[in-house]
């Protein structure tokens, strides 16, 4: 009996959210809003250069229904279950994660895990905009970016200083010298 | 072993902590690297303490090519001086990078990498005696009162 046949965990959809929700992100934890886990895995596939999930340009970005859709699935397969807003594995989906480790890609997995680390503990408004500029289309149908993009310095800022972006990216996506920039955060230190 | 510089750390040492002396002294036991985007981002800007003579002096300037995997961790800028510090170091496993940013040591974590920062090659130049414990006490001052940004934690390691 295999976890990955019993549940559709060839299909990557399914296999990318287990996988997800089994590393732990910069402060430890496992669990993730359905948010931050469609950047996540959107994040990583930006990375890997390669894309096997669908995702449409909508009012948060880019987001996957298919995704949605696997999640939906997972929980009523019992290897997902939800904690307040948060998804976590369950005992079940902790042991088809461990199944999953070893057939896929140790790149893949170091990939993963850096999305997650990268953007787990970030804030909603954060992480939006991370994506927005990561890739400029995704703000097509977005009802946020507007109000984003208003705020940059101070989200910029934010990232820096979270290490999410270099001082190089921070001060492209300011259109400023990177000294300039660099200085300007010394003064608040 | 050598080490490979990133530009905010070369600034830092060379402008801030003014180690150019003990650098170039270092440089008798280790290979000091500075790929050429980083050289061309050290003259870069208006700062008035950059010193190219000091800088070429100190660091033996490479040219490197851009490692592709790193390509996407960078939003594809292959012009930034830490892609090419880490692209070197992905090809030369005796080098260590010298990376103060904590994006680009994150990179250099997530790929194995040898790493060290401005603070770490401080510590370095007081192990080799090439600063005394004075300058280190002046030099912590100076990293203090720098317009540059270095993080508070970096600071403390002084």
């Amino acid at each position: 009996m295999s976890a990955i046949t019993d549940y559709g965990l060839e299909t990557p959809s399914r296999a990318f959210l287990v996988l997800a929700l089994c590393l732990d992100d910069r402060k430890g934890r496992k669990s993730a809003d359905i948010l931050h886990i469609q950047k996540i895995i959107r994040y990583f596939e930006y990375l890997r250069q390669k894309r096997e999930i669908d995702y449409s340009n909508f009012k948060l970005g880019q987001v996957s229904y298919e995704l949605e859709e696997s999640l939906r699935t997972l929980q009523e397969s019992g290897l997902v279950t939800n904690v307040g807003t948060n998804f976590q594995l369950t005992d079940d989906g902790r042991m088809a994660a461990e199944e999953l480790k070893p057939v896929t890609s140790a790149d893949d997995l170091r990939k993963l895990a850096f999305a997650k680390q990268q953007l787990n503990d970030l804030s909603r408004d954060e992480l939006l905009f991370f994506m927005y500029k990561l890739i400029p289309e995704s703000q097509v149908n977005s009802t946020e970016a507007p109000r984003l993009m208003n705020r940059s310095r101070e989200l910029v800022e934010a990232l820096y200083r979270k290490e999410v972006i270099s001082a190089a990216m921070a001060a492209k996506w300011l259109e400023m010298p990177e000294s300039d920039f660099l200085t300007s955060l010394s003064k608040k230190r | 072993m050598n080490y490979v510089f990133d530009t905010s750390a070369t600034a830092v040492l060379l402008e801030t902590c003014g180690l150019g002396q003990a650098l170039q002294a270092f440089g008798q036991t280790a290979d000091l690297i500075a790929p050429n985007r980083v050289k061309a981002e050290y003259m870069n800007g208006a700062r008035p303490g950059r010193d190219l003579e000091t800088f070429e002096r100190v660091f033996k300037t490479v040219d490197v090519a851009v490692a592709s995997e790193l390509l996407p961790y960078f939003n594809f800028d292959s012009e930034c001086g830490e892609i090419n510090v880490i692209s070197y170091a992905l090809r030369n496993s005796e080098s260590c990078c010298v990376i103060d940013e904590g994006f680009g040591r994150r990179i250099c974590a997530l790929f194995g990498l040898r790493l060290t920062g401005s603070i770490g090659i401080i510590k370095e130049l007081c192990r080799h005696r090439l600063i005394s414990e004075e300058e280190r006490r002046s030099i912590r001052r100076r990293l203090r009162q720098s317009s540059f940004y270095i993080s508070k934690e970096l600071l403390h390691e002084v």
